[in-house]
């Protein structure tokens, strides 16, 4: 299923911060892992990426460089910085609160519909 | 290598304007990289390459959205390519209004000013600049209206620039100089020889193979990307971002704009100018004043009444570069030993702003007003003045000597600016008429021919009005001298 945009939005900077945590990706490797790791819940048009991680990038929370593959065929790999390292931290704490939170009222009325 | 139709239109549509071109590369070589990894999937997956190209460009999404993203992000880069653009538009307005095109009349003159210089290069470079933007962007049409602007303006220099000051035959009479045509060869012979013109001959072949070279260039580039883009074009209609009619508009109204005031202004002042079409503009706004200056002044008005009136239409000091010029506070009884010598303003100046200008004459004769046309410089400034220098015993007497032969070299030798003279074409001063129209007289002459030449000139000096004749040119000239005897009023 595709997500509401409201939801997804600003969560998929820090999914793409996840992933590059474990290892660098190219961006068709990324959309790739999101995909798959997600199940197939994150399925978004993959070209807006691209400004994802060039935002990213701008902020300085990623860097990139090329690599040649083959002859005429180049990947840009992205790497995570210290500086994205330390955001991703610091917004897994709040992704974790948020989500606590939600949990919480969600629950806490099917609990209160139960009694 | 070329790229794939559909995958090229795709990402030429993801980059905002104004990207400069190294992040354009790099963009383009990773979304490029990213749709043939997904090509590669589909074709594995058992889909023609047609279609995977297809289903890969799709599954990137709306390029418009991607543009609209990148052009946040980017936005700063984006700036000075937006900043340069405007300033070239600033530019070609200005230089479109002002008529300062090239190394457009006033360079062809003897005396540019640096101001003309700067003007020329930077209409110059805007002109370079925006065929190369153009280009670039394969904006077919941007590319035809600055070509079209360009032919109106060569238009424009070869059919009006004027030779050898108000003669304004222009590029024709060159042409006939080069093929030696039987009857322009005397006056084909000065301006080969360059060695009477007030203009400068390489300054006016400088602006003719400046902007031919420019008008040829850009009208190859824009024939040939519109062979491009009709080449590139296939069954799918491309959706053009801009109407063609804007551009076809914008020519129209030059076009217009530039006949009408050209027409309007040639009726009234006309001197056959060099500068573009649109230059007559600022004689249109400054014709009025001229006009109705020329309306108030009257036969018989002393030269201090002559002023006040000049002054009211805003008449100012005609400026020589070193200050040296002032208005005359003309005042009664100036005697020999203060040595003022009243000239009128140099004619070279004049002329060469002439192109731009309305023109009256102010001149007196037996302490009255007998023709009336006054020359503007730059539209504003009175082409009447005091020349105040040391020499002006020594001109008085290089003026005089006049009269026992040609020193009309020595004087100019001696007083490069030439302020002794005021040159016009014709006036009859016999009659104490009013000194015709300046193109008029060119029009209404019948015995006008390029091979002869007269020049009036005036020289107010000691109390006394000179007045000389020169007919001819060169080897054939000849002087009339004669003393108007005008006394200062007391």
């Amino acid at each position: 299923m595709k997500l509401k945009k409201d939801v997804s939005k600003g969560s998929v900077s820090l999914m793409v911060l996840s992933v590059l945590e474990k290892q660098d990706l190219y961006g068709y490797q990324m959309m790739s892992y999101l995909e798959g790791l997600s199940s197939g819940v994150f399925k978004f048009n993959e070209g807006t990426l691209y400004p994802i991680l060039h935002a990213l990038e701008k902020d300085g929370m990623v860097t990139s460089y090329w690599n040649a593959i083959e002859a005429s065929r180049m990947r840009k790999y992205y790497h995570i910085t210290d500086k994205g390292i330390k955001l991703l931290s610091e917004s897994k704490k709040e992704w974790e609160e948020y989500v606590g939170a939600v949990n919480a009222v969600l629950m806490g009325g099917a609990l209160n519909a139960a009694t | 290598m070329q790229l794939h139709e559909e995958i090229d239109s795709f990402i030429k549509k993801c980059f905002p304007k104004g990207l400069p071109r190294y992040r354009r590369e790099d963009l383009k070589k990773e979304l490029l990289s990213h749709i043939y990894e997904k090509t590669d999937f589909f074709v594995a997956s058992g889909m023609s390459e047609e279609e995977s190209i297809s289903e890969a460009v799709k599954s990137m999404g709306e390029p418009y959205a991607i543009r609209q993203s990148f052009g946040k992000i980017y936005r700063f880069e984006r700036l000075p390519g937006i900043i340069a653009f405007l300033l070239l538009s600033a530019v070609c307005v200005f230089a479109f209004f002002t008529g300062f095109i090239l190394f457009s009349a006033d360079n062809t003159s003897d005396y540019p000013t640096v101001y003309h210089y700067f003007i020329s290069a930077a209409f110059t470079g805007s002109i370079i600049l925006m065929y190369i933007y153009g280009y670039r962007r394969k904006n077919a049409y941007l590319l035809l209206s600055v070509t079209v602007y360009m032919a109106l303006n060569l238009i424009t220099l070869i059919f009006t620039s004027g030779i050898f000051q108000s003669v304004s035959i222009g590029i024709i009479v060159m042409v006939c100089a080069l093929l030696k045509i039987p009857e322009n060869a005397p006056y084909s012979e000065r301006i080969i020889s360059d060695a009477e013109s007030a203009v400068d001959i390489g300054g006016f072949y400088l602006t003719v193979i400046i902007m031919l070279s420019l008008f040829i260039w850009g009208l190859v580039v824009t024939v040939r990307v519109f062979t491009e883009s009709k080449r590139k074009k296939n069954s799918k209609k491309i959706r053009r971002k801009k109407p063609l009619i804007m551009y076809f508009v914008l020519i129209f109204s030059l076009v217009i704009s530039s006949s009408v005031l050209f027409y309007f202004t040639s009726r009234e002042y006309s001197f056959m100018n060099n500068n573009m079409m649109i230059g007559s503009i600022t004689r249109i706004i400054d014709g009025k004043k001229g006009r109705d200056a020329y309306e108030e002044l009257e036969g018989g008005m002393s030269v201090t009444d002559t002023w006040v009136v000049l002054r009211k239409y805003g008449f100012k000091e005609y400026p020589k570069p070193d200050g040296a010029y002032y208005l005359p506070e003309l005042e009664p009884g100036y005697s020999k030993e203060a040595s003022k010598v009243y000239v009128l303003e140099d004619t070279s100046y004049a002329f060469r702003d002439l192109y731009n200008d309305t023109v009256i004459i102010v001149a007196f004769s037996d302490n009255k007003l007998s023709f009336k046309q006054v020359y503007l410089y730059n539209n504003r400034t009175l082409a009447l003045g005091i020349w105040r220098n040391e020499d002006t015993a020594e001109c008085y007497e290089n003026y005089i000597s006049l009269k026992n032969g040609d020193v009309r070299a020595d004087v100019l030798k001696k007083f490069p600016s030439r302020v002794a003279f005021l040159e016009t074409a014709y006036f009859d001063f016999e009659s104490d008429t009013e000194v015709l129209n300046f193109a008029s007289s060119y029009e209404s002459r019948s015995d006008y021919s390029i091979n002869a030449d007269i020049y009036t000139s005036l020289c107010f000096t000691d109390g006394k009005l000179m007045f000389s004749e020169i007919t001819g040119f060169g080897k054939d000239m000849t002087y009339d001298y004669k003393e108007l005897g005008l006394n200062p009023e007391k």
